[in-house]
């Protein structure tokens, strides 16, 4: 793999956890109040349905544990003037790139808990969807962000002189 | 066509709007009526309806500029939509019911973005002559060919004359085979219902007749008088029957071409070439069909005059032997995942099943979910083989082409310049054996479309993201002709 890659900060892992709790919470929330719902109505399945959930419960509290260390080590980008490229994953390893030429907007976003790591998104939006450069350190992502929007600017520069060209 | 003046759609488009509106408040009446004494207050807001449609009519603007079009509109807010001419992507007219009865048509005006790629950018409707007169102008402009010709198009001689029949055929035999599998079970059921009980027809029928006869029908109904044919650089396609659709775009606003054989049309030998254009999806969102289906062997030569842009040597590869091994992973843990829901839903409705009567021992259901479960493991797994031997994957110099399917075969042939967003993909076992998939994103004529290929060598799916970098930094690619 290029040596140009980028890893992430890995203040990302701790934003990962905190947003794999809050998931979790609401996930607890839903099962509690299936559980309920069907204790009310004397559901026969009581017992089944809460062995699901057990282990459903189980499942996720290692994917959780497990899930953000193993993000962090396949999580690889690279941002130059011709090209955005990531590699990410998880189980399943996607390597997305996106031409700088068909970027149309670039957008800076921080979530409540990245913003107090110092963290941000980047988020690119093409004519054929969207693609986001996750856990940032927020000044990277601002630098970012400036050299893609300079790109842009100049592309349209020229693209507008040419056209006068002619 | 410069029109200092602003010019007002035709009136009857207030009627058209206020349709809607005073269908649900006259059954909203109908309903209250007896019951309460509010009633009286729909009529209030049946008359506040008009008023404001009426507004809305006289108060918007259509002003044809020398470079652009200018929609104004000066109600409650200052509204001012300008949509200049070289960036629009097709004109289209349609003409429904309600059109026919005022003569008028309504001009559909779409532009190459995917945001808007569902709704036109612009509605205009005016009277059937003046709407032709400025679509055929509005199409000198962006098209490139004199208005004449426009107004002549329609004693052009198309590339295949396509009878009643081939229509027919398209409507029955172009619909996806999962469709008429189960328009085919629900044909089932009923016969069966009908001669062995002779009764609990009706729901079988209806879902049959919803499923195979209403699809069919509105195929007939939309494809009738189907005409396609290119003048210069841009296709125009024709047809309808009580909705007369008129299309045209510039080749150059293709974003792919799809040749499409459902499994049914693949027995009789026909393929359709559906298109992606920005904004030309029907209600339903589903892509421009420029060829209905017609045998394999016409299709080259439809390509070759109405499509030569997307014409190139094709060298084929097909996924390789080791691609066997996570195409079975994937559809075993599917047929785990299905074998466990039969488990379950067997288990939970054993003692219902029991209740109703329909059969009277424990061991027939079991028996009945098990050859279920049996017949879904075995068409996942026919399914598993199908998806190994149709997708191919083929590189040319300015396109590339992903063959897909199951039982529906699908070759897309896209241009390097129109692809977005690129990605490869690989699972653990797909890895080792260096396989990966790619799916790549391009606007589509419903928004965003995404394509993904079977599985191939990385090595070799990666030269499509070099492919396309490539043209790039040596300057092959046009921003003029891509600019989406």
């Amino acid at each position: 793999m290029n040596d140009d890659y980028k890893m992430l900060n890995r203040k990302s892992i701790t934003s990962m956890y905190i947003g794999y709790a809050i998931s979790f919470i609401f996930l607890i929330i839903i099962f509690y109040g299936i559980y309920y719902l069907m204790g009310i109505y004397n559901n026969e399945y009581l017992d089944y349905a809460k062995y699901v959930m057990i282990a459903l419960t189980f499942i996720t509290i290692i994917y959780i544990i497990i899930a953000p260390h193993i993000y962090y080590r396949h999580y690889r980008y690279l941002v130059t003037n011709e090209k955005i490229d990531i590699r990410r994953g998880i189980i399943i390893l996607r390597r997305i790139l996106v031409p700088i030429e068909r970027i149309h907007q670039v957008e800076i976003t921080k979530g409540p808990i990245n913003n107090a790591l110092g963290l941000a998104d980047i988020e690119v939006t093409t004519a054929g969807g969207k693609v986001k450069l996750e856990f940032l350190d927020s000044q990277d992502a601002e630098q970012i962000a400036e050299m893609l929007n300079e790109f842009i600017r100049s592309m349209i520069k020229n693209r507008g002189s040419s056209i006068e060209q002619q | 066509m410069n029109s200092s003046e602003g010019i007002r759609h035709h009136p009857s488009i207030i009627i058209e709007q206020l349709l809607g509106v005073l269908f649900t408040l006259a059954i909203l009446f109908f309903v209250l009526y007896e019951t309460t004494s509010y009633s009286k207050y729909l009529f209030l807001l049946a008359i506040i309806s008009v008023i404001v449609s009426y507004l809305w009519w006289k108060k918007t603007l259509i002003y044809f500029e020398d470079d652009e079009l200018v929609i104004e509109r000066n109600l409650v807010s200052k509204v001012k939509k300008t949509i200049p001419y070289n960036k629009i992507a097709s004109v289209n007219i349609e003409r429904k019911i309600l059109n026919r009865l005022f003569g008028t048509s309504a001009l559909k005006i779409n532009i190459n973005s995917g945001v808007n790629a569902l709704e036109p950018e612009a509605t205009l409707v005016f009277k059937e002559d003046f709407a032709v007169k400025v679509r055929a102008e509005l199409s000198a402009k962006l098209f490139d060919h004199s208005y004449a010709e426009c107004v002549a198009a329609d004693d052009v001689k198309p590339l295949i004359n396509f009878t009643f029949k081939d229509i027919l055929i398209h409507s029955i035999f172009g619909m996806p085979t999962g469709q008429s599998l189960l328009a085919l079970i629900f044909l089932a059921w009923t016969i069966i219902s009908l001669f062995l009980q002779g009764s609990g027809v009706m729901v079988p029928l209806i879902l049959f007749i919803l499923t195979e006869i209403l699809p069919s029908l509105g195929g007939v109904i939309k494809f009738y008088n189907f005409k396609m044919y290119r003048n210069g650089d841009s296709i125009h396609v024709q047809h309808g029957m009580l909705q007369t659709y008129r299309s045209s775009f510039k080749i150059s606003r293709i974003n792919a071409v799809c040749i499409k054989q459902p499994f049914l049309a693949r027995l009789l030998k026909k393929s359709s070439i559906e298109l992606e254009v920005v904004g030309l999806s029907d209600s339903n969102g589903k892509q421009p069909t420029i060829c209905l289906l017609a045998n394999d062997a016409l299709i080259p030569g439809v390509m070759n005059e109405l499509l030569p842009e997307f014409i190139y040597d094709h060298h084929s590869i097909k996924q390789p032997a080791v691609a066997k091994y996570p195409i079975l992973f994937g559809y075993s843990l599917a047929a785990i995942v299905a074998v466990l829901i039969l488990v379950a839903v067997g288990f939970i409705s054993m003692p219902y099943i029991l209740d109703i009567g329909g059969l009277n021992s424990s061991s027939s259901i079991v028996y009945i979910f098990g050859l279920l479960a049996v017949l879904t493991v075995a068409s996942l797994f026919v399914a598993a083989h199908q998806s190994y031997t149709i997708r191919e994957f083929d590189m040319g110099k300015d396109l590339f082409t992903f063959v897909n399917g199951i039982v529906d075969r699908e070759t897309s042939i896209v241009s390097y310049d129109r692809v977005q967003i690129i990605e490869t993909r690989s699972s653990h076992i797909a890895r080792h054996f260096d396989l990966a998939k790619c799916k790549i994103s391009l606007l589509s004529s419903m928004g965003e479309r995404n394509i993904t290929s079977g599985y191939f060598y990385e090595n070799e799916l990666s030269k499509v993201s070099d492919r396309i970098m490539e043209r790039l930094r040596d300057g092959e690619y046009d921003y003029r002709l891509n600019g989406a």
